[in-house]
């Protein structure tokens, strides 16, 4: 029985929309939206922002969130559909646009399921229970005496039943109930089931909208001219060659650079192209990766901000072998598919937006403050977004859309070219971490110290203050499980000038890379298998060693290959999830062949199993990419890179198999999205040193 | 497109013709793994 804490009662605001008498409000909270169609006889039952149920039975799930390919539209709705007792088929699911009654809408940090599992479960039981209630007074017989199923009450007494729609109007009138009883875990029709994504059918007859997709009435098309180093601003510009060709109608300077309005994007792109600007390079006009390299490298041999320490990390061990290594990772583009764009009308003082965005509100703010308005004359409609990997949690996009359209006086659709949004900014931040380690004469593990040295984007984007102890460069490096009897955890903060900002897995991208890289060397220093090393140094009890022995189980670990053939095994913990991934690799020459992944992850409750090993499966292609092919590459201050030809990703043919697997418990629900990234870079590397002999301490992999 | 083209050429291509016309379809979600199934399905139950 969960108890219905004080956070829940704010969400709960009931509604009762009487046909044309307008809105009467029983709420906490002071509510303006009205439910009421004019002139129709429609009654809604909405006791949380989440959820409606109207006279004619229809149910309708609202999706705060943002669906980016990940399947939180689906997810999430079941959350209520299970505890309301509805059939599944038959719910409506509708986006909301950005709304603070919604509470947090930021779609990032594998959290979605996490924070709504139990408040979208009350929601579901409350509104169930509050029928049942309606009902039981028609009947004149205790709630006890009936029960919910398929969207209908049904008296146990007679089997007599009414339809949630029948009950909406007497449901309104009554209290909100706290304390509703969830279902039993064993209970579940709907959770755990292998459900269907709802945005598939569109997305396969390519009926549905991405944000690239949206036209509007009177919509021109912009594009925008931005200064090829980061930090630059605009000296000056020549509009007349761009002005002259045809299809552009306007040329606007706004914070970013300048802008072309066009009536299509071809012209838009054109007019741009033809701009001439004459740019002020900035501060870091002639910075380049070597320069920035050799910031992070003037600190490898410091001793960094203590973030955790045990036992002495001076201590030695009579006949200990001592090794050190020296990791390396580049900054990284998300590169989703889908560029960046935004839809955006500023009329009569008010702005509206159409934008695939992971963070609307943050949007909505943003917009409001770049155009001095209020953030209540400012819409944001969230669209669908072909991949995001965090990328979409800047609101860049959306600010540009906003002030081309107030400076022009049109609506516009800004859309970044692929060049644009590779060159763009915003990416993983590089990083080089400094690992010391021994093992005694016995091969346990004696000493481990790791040094991180990376910009953080908290500090860098909203923080300067930030010390190196309280910033997120830690993640991914501290409280491991690893039961090693002298530890040391340190970290410098190095700043860059380049955007950087939050990447699927953030820090888990590239400091468990280091980690589990380092964990194996350690293993191979102590001649011992790679397994079975970490096992012993690892609590027996621990969800992490459970994955770690059901991921060498599932992959055969230890049987004998041909030559030229390896695996290689790496752990990682976050997000409330526990994964261990088996690379196993054929090289041949300097010919690498990722034969198949084995990929263990215990994440608790499972919500929607389909969704999970998809989550799994995609982030071992994503961590893939990164591992083998992605880099970016600064040059006078911005970005080297283009296009998917110079920023290569995984192909078809490289991807390996993958043999996904989920715990079966009933721990809290753990987070997915992100979890299956940290350990598939190192597990790789590992496979590739068992078949080689050769580390890989640097991304992306060299093969020569 | 890229499958139905060569589906339309090529009835049953071989494993190394699919790698080869597939690879030039480009998946940042990670989904190779699941096309690939479904392309396998699709020429194996080719009419």
């Amino acid at each position: 029985m969960k108890k219905g804490a004080k956070q829940t009662r704010r969400e709960f605001i009931k509604i009762v929309s009487i046909s044309g008498s307008g809105l009467i409000l029983a709420s906490y909270i002071p509510f303006n939206e009205v439910f009421a169609k004019i002139g129709d006889d429609t009654k809604i039952f909405s006791p949380s922002v989440y959820l409606k149920i109207d006279s004619k039975n229809v149910v309708t799930v609202i999706f705060h969130r943002s669906e980016m390919g990940q399947g939180v539209k689906t997810s999430l709705p079941m959350l209520i559909a299970e505890e309301l007792e509805v059939d599944w088929e038959k719910i409506v699911i509708e986006q909301a646009d950005a709304d603070k009654k919604y509470g947090n809408q930021s779609t990032g940090g594998s959290w979605s399921i996490r924070s709504t599992w139990e408040p979208f479960r009350i929601a579901g039981a409350t509104a169930r229970v509050m029928l049942i209630s309606a009902a039981a007074t028609k009947w004149n017989v205790l709630p006890e005496n009936c029960y919910a199923e398929s969207g209908y009450v049904i008296n146990k007494l007679n089997n007599e039943k009414f339809s949630y729609g029948e009950l909406v109007e007497d449901a309104s009138k009554l209290p909100v109930p706290e304390n509703v009883k969830l279902k039993d875990l064993q209970d579940f029709k709907l959770i755990g089931k292998r459900i269907h994504r709802v945005d598939t059918p569109d997305k396969i007859y390519g009926k549905a909208k991405f944000g690239i997709d949206i036209v509007i009435p009177g919509m021109y098309y912009a594009a925008l001219s931005r200064c090829p180093a980061f930090g630059g601003s605009v000296k000056s510009f020549d509009a007349s060659k761009a002005k002259s060709l045809s299809g552009v109608s306007d040329i606007v300077q706004i914070s970013n650079g300048v802008a072309v309005i066009a009536d299509s994007t071809y012209s838009a792109f054109k007019g741009r192209d033809a701009l001439v600007v004459d740019w002020d390079m900035g501060p870091n006009g002639k910075t380049n990766s070597e320069d920035i390299r050799n910031g992070m490298l003037m600190h490898i041999k410091s001793e960094g901000a203590e973030f955790e320490n045990r036992g002495d990390i001076n201590s030695v061990q009579a006949e200990e072998k001592q090794l050190e290594a020296v990791y390396e990772l580049p900054f990284l583009a998300h590169a989703p598919m889908e560029p960046m764009n935004c839809v955006a009308k500023f009329e009569n003082g008010k702005a509206e937006l159409w934008a695939p965005t992971q963070d609307a509100q943050n949007a909505k703010s943003e917009v409001a403050k770049i155009l001095g308005l209020n953030e209540d004359d400012v819409t944001v409609h969230i669209t669908l977004m072909g991949g995001a990997f965090g990328r979409r949690l800047v609101s860049d996009f959306a600010v540009e859309a906003a002030e081309i359209s107030k400076a022009s006086g049109k609506p516009i659709k800004l859309i970044w070219t692929r060049s644009e949004d590779m060159k763009g900014g915003y990416y993983r931040p590089p990083s080089m971490h400094s690992l010391k380690g021994s093992v005694t004469k016995e091969g346990n593990p004696f000493k481990f110290s790791h040094h991180v040295i990376a910009p953080s984007i908290t500090q860098m984007r909203f923080n300067k203050n930030l010390t190196a102890e309280k910033s997120e460069i830690k993640g991914g490096t501290v409280n491991l499980e690893y039961q090693i009897p002298n530890l040391r955890i340190t970290g410098t903060l190095i700043p860059t000038h380049v955007p950087i900002s939050w990447l699927r897995a953030v820090y888990n991208t590239q400091n468990p890379f280091a980690v589990e890289s380092f964990i194996d060397e350690m293993a191979y220093t102590a001649g011992r298998d790679p397994y079975e090393f970490r096992k012993d140094m690892l609590p027996a009890d621990s969800r992490l060693t459970n994955v770690l022995n059901v991921a060498a189980e599932k992959s055969g670990w230890g049987k004998k290959l041909p030559k030229g053939k390896a695996m290689g095994i790496a752990i990682s913990a976050g997000y409330g999830s526990f994964c261990a991934q088996v690379a196993e690799v054929t090289v041949s020459g300097n010919k690498l062949k990722i034969d198949r992944y084995t990929a263990v992850i215990d994440c608790g409750i499972v919500v929607n199993p389909d969704s999970v090993e998809a989550q799994l499966e995609g982030a071992i292609g994503f961590a893939l990419s990164a591992a083998l092919k992605g880099a970016i590459t600064i040059q006078n201050g911005g970005t080297k890179e283009s296009n998917f030809d110079d920023y290569s990703i995984l192909t078809y043919d490289e991807m390996p198999l993958v043999d996904a697997h989920y715990i079966v418990n009933d721990y809290k629900v753990g987070g997915v999205g992100e979890a299956g990234i940290a350990a598939c870079a190192p597990a790789l590397c590992n496979a590739i040193f068992a078949a080689t002999g050769k580390r890989n301490r640097r991304l992306p992999i060299d093969l020569s | 497109m890229t499958l139905a083209a060569m589906l339309d050429a090529e009835k049953k291509p071989s494993r190394k013709e699919i790698d080869n016309a597939m690879s030039t379809v480009l998946c940042r979600c990670g989904s190779y793994y699941r096309i690939r199934k479904a392309v396998d399905k699709l020429v194996e139950d080719g009419e």
